[in-house]
């Protein structure tokens, strides 16, 4: 059982207890103060009721638990110390000691384990008083259905991140639906198959977890060379002259093409093309590094910039105006075969 | 005490110089300003005076407006169907609804439709004097206007700054935004004997994401000039840029760059 899960199983506990104060009883109900302290972080307080049997000494939630096992278990007067050991892909052992007399509860358990790769030393301290009746049996059936419908919801949550692939909701340790794992890498490399094709790749990237840098996450964690998938959609809507997709998502080949189709040419000949999501792109300075109209603009030295300025400011006192369109089609040609070496 | 005070400090900010804005893009245009929401970003020589070319367009449209009258009919004249640069192709005797030369005008920079509009409301002297007089209305207070349409004449200018205060007001009137903001626009002559169909000259409409008005201009003095607006997820880009060097790439550039910041 994940700790999570555990945890989880421990609330349902505490919220079931919560309702059955008002229920009367044969067994008794605890108002619960409970503070957790573990090394490196601000311990934390919180407050229950807890349905008991008459008698009894500590909460019902660690026999909830079937990986966890009370051993040792001594009653001297009134003090009750026992022993805890956890298994599972998460063990910890523990031990803990309450004192109680007939309407008071004081006590502290420590548990110490590993999660994932790193180890935990937790101490619970624990204070309670009697408040009223309650029925435990009641509660255990309670109890049963918020388990039963904790687990529901889990199941539910689930497929959910399996449909929008939300890796992290699956790979790791501590991972919530780590049990599907398996199945959710097979939806991913499945997937994956179809994005080598520019209409699957788009299709997929509509997904939530799959978008900025979701698909290379799930490509780490399911085995899937995203790096190829990507290569042979682009190649494929290369051949296929498509070009918004290269725009989106080929950026070494629509450098290629802005180069190529966008760079130096007249603005509106460019933007009629075939090319005018990559021109687009080019324009608006998201293809290469330096490319884009004002960017190249902006590169040019600094001294040509300020020769163009007082260029420009005799203009203003009736000289002849902009230079012709040859002129500026050649120094942006000049600037970008700079840019693009060629 | 406190009042003089309060005015030596007015009198010492009311002196103090503007603070220049930051010029990204030095040498793309001649002046240029770029104002977010309302507030200028970045800017060069915003305040240099420049030749208006067909931007002075804005305010003939926008004194057409106020005249009314939009669906009487304008008989063209043949100094009108005489103009020069970018024209509808009216002819001499040809009657075509205000609103079809506000059109005309606004879409195509047609010269023909603006000087008859000119010339229907006393003139186009006159016309021009009415435009001067309603400029520091506008707060425009370093502009002067020589011909309707922003062809070349002396003592004729404008700034990047007073342009844009200009094209807010225009597109501020929703008749005259929705003009600036149309591609393509159908003008008719009364009894629809002749139909022109006139594409803007203004491509960022096209090509710009967002692009949604204003005006382009061009004349051998001014050089390149161009207003555009852009809106996209609620936030409004206005550029005005005033001799550019490469009018259309640098745009585009400068308006993606004040989205992406």
């Amino acid at each position: 059982m994940h700790a999570a899960s555990r945890w989880a199983l421990v609330l349902a506990v505490l919220a079931v207890a919560a309702l059955a104060h008002a229920q009367g009883g044969p067994d008794e109900l605890w108002n619960m103060t409970t503070r957790m302290e573990m090394a490196g972080m601000p311990g934390q307080s919180f407050s229950s009721q807890v349905c008991m049997k008459k008698g009894q000494t500590q909460p019902d939630k660690m026999s909830q638990d079937k990986n966890c096992k009370a051993t040792e278990m001594r009653t001297v007067g009134n003090k009750t110390t026992w022993k805890v050991v956890c298994s599972g892909r998460e063990p910890m052992t523990g031990e803990g000691e309450v004192t109680r007399t007939r309407d008071s509860m004081d006590g502290r358990m420590r548990m110490q384990g590993k999660s994932g790769n790193e180890t935990f030393d937790m101490t619970t301290v624990i204070s309670g008083r009697l408040a009223g009746a309650c029925d435990a049996a009641q509660q255990s059936r309670q109890v049963q259905a918020a388990a039963a419908q904790g687990s529901a919801m889990l199941a539910q949550q689930c497929k959910e991140s399996m449909d929008k692939y939300l890796t992290v909701m699956f790979d790791g340790q501590s991972a919530p639906c780590g049990a599907q794992k398996p199945e959710y890498c097979g939806r991913v490399t499945k997937t994956a198959q179809s994005m080598r094709k520019p209409a699957g790749y788009r299709s997929a990237m509509k997904s939530e977890g799959l978008r900025g840098q979701g698909f290379e996450q799930a490509g780490q964690a399911c085995g899937v060379d995203t790096a190829a998938v990507l290569s042979d959609a682009c190649k494929s809507a290369s051949s296929g002259r498509d070009w918004p997709f290269v725009a989106d998502f080929c950026p070494a080949q629509a450098q290629a093409i802005a180069a190529e189709h966008c760079a130096g040419r007249k603005y509106t000949v460019a933007m009629a093309s075939e090319y005018k999501a990559v021109c687009q792109r080019y324009a608006s300075g998201d293809v290469g590094s330096d490319a884009g109209g004002a960017s190249s603009a902006a590169a040019k030295s600094q001294s040509q910039a300020q020769s163009q300025a007082q260029s420009q400011q005799k203009d203003a006192s009736g000289a002849p105006a902009a230079p012709s369109a040859t002129d500026v089609v050649k120094e942006g040609a000049n600037q970008l075969r700079k840019l693009f070496g060629r | 005490m406190l009042a003089r005070l309060a005015l030596a400090a007015l009198l010492a900010l009311a002196g103090a110089p503007a603070r220049a804005l930051p010029d990204p893009f030095p040498g793309t245009a001649a002046a240029y300003l770029v104002i977010v929401d309302g507030v200028p970003l970045w800017e060069h020589a915003a305040d240099l005076r420049r030749a208006p070319a067909s931007l002075a367009k804005l305010m003939t449209a926008l004194l057409v407006l106020e005249d009314g009258g939009l669906d009487d009919e304008v008989v063209t004249s043949s100094a009108a169907a005489a103009a020069r640069g970018s024209r509808l192709g009216l002819h001499a005797g040809d009657r075509v609804p205000v609103h079809g030369l506000l059109a005309a005008m606004l879409v195509g920079s047609a010269n023909d439709a603006c000087l008859a509009l000119a010339e229907r409301s006393g003139g186009t002297a006159a016309f021009v004097a009415r435009m001067n007089a309603r400029a520091p209305q506008l707060g425009l207070h370093a502009t002067r206007f020589g011909d309707p349409c922003g062809f070349d004449a002396d003592r004729q200018y404008t700034t990047a700054r007073d342009l844009a205060r200009l094209a807010q007001r225009f597109m501020a009137q929703p008749q005259l935004a929705a003009l600036a903001g149309r591609k393509e626009v159908e003008v008719a002559t009364a009894g629809r004997e002749w139909v022109y169909r006139v594409k803007s000259t203004n491509v960022l409409l096209e090509h710009f994401p967002g692009a949604i008005g204003v005006k382009t201009g061009q004349t051998r003095r001014a050089g390149h000039n161009l207003i555009v607006l852009t809106e996209r997820d609620g936030r409004r880009v206005l550029l005005v840029m005033l001799g550019a060097r490469d009018r259309w790439w640098d745009a585009h550039a400068i308006l993606a760059r004040a989205y992406a910041r």
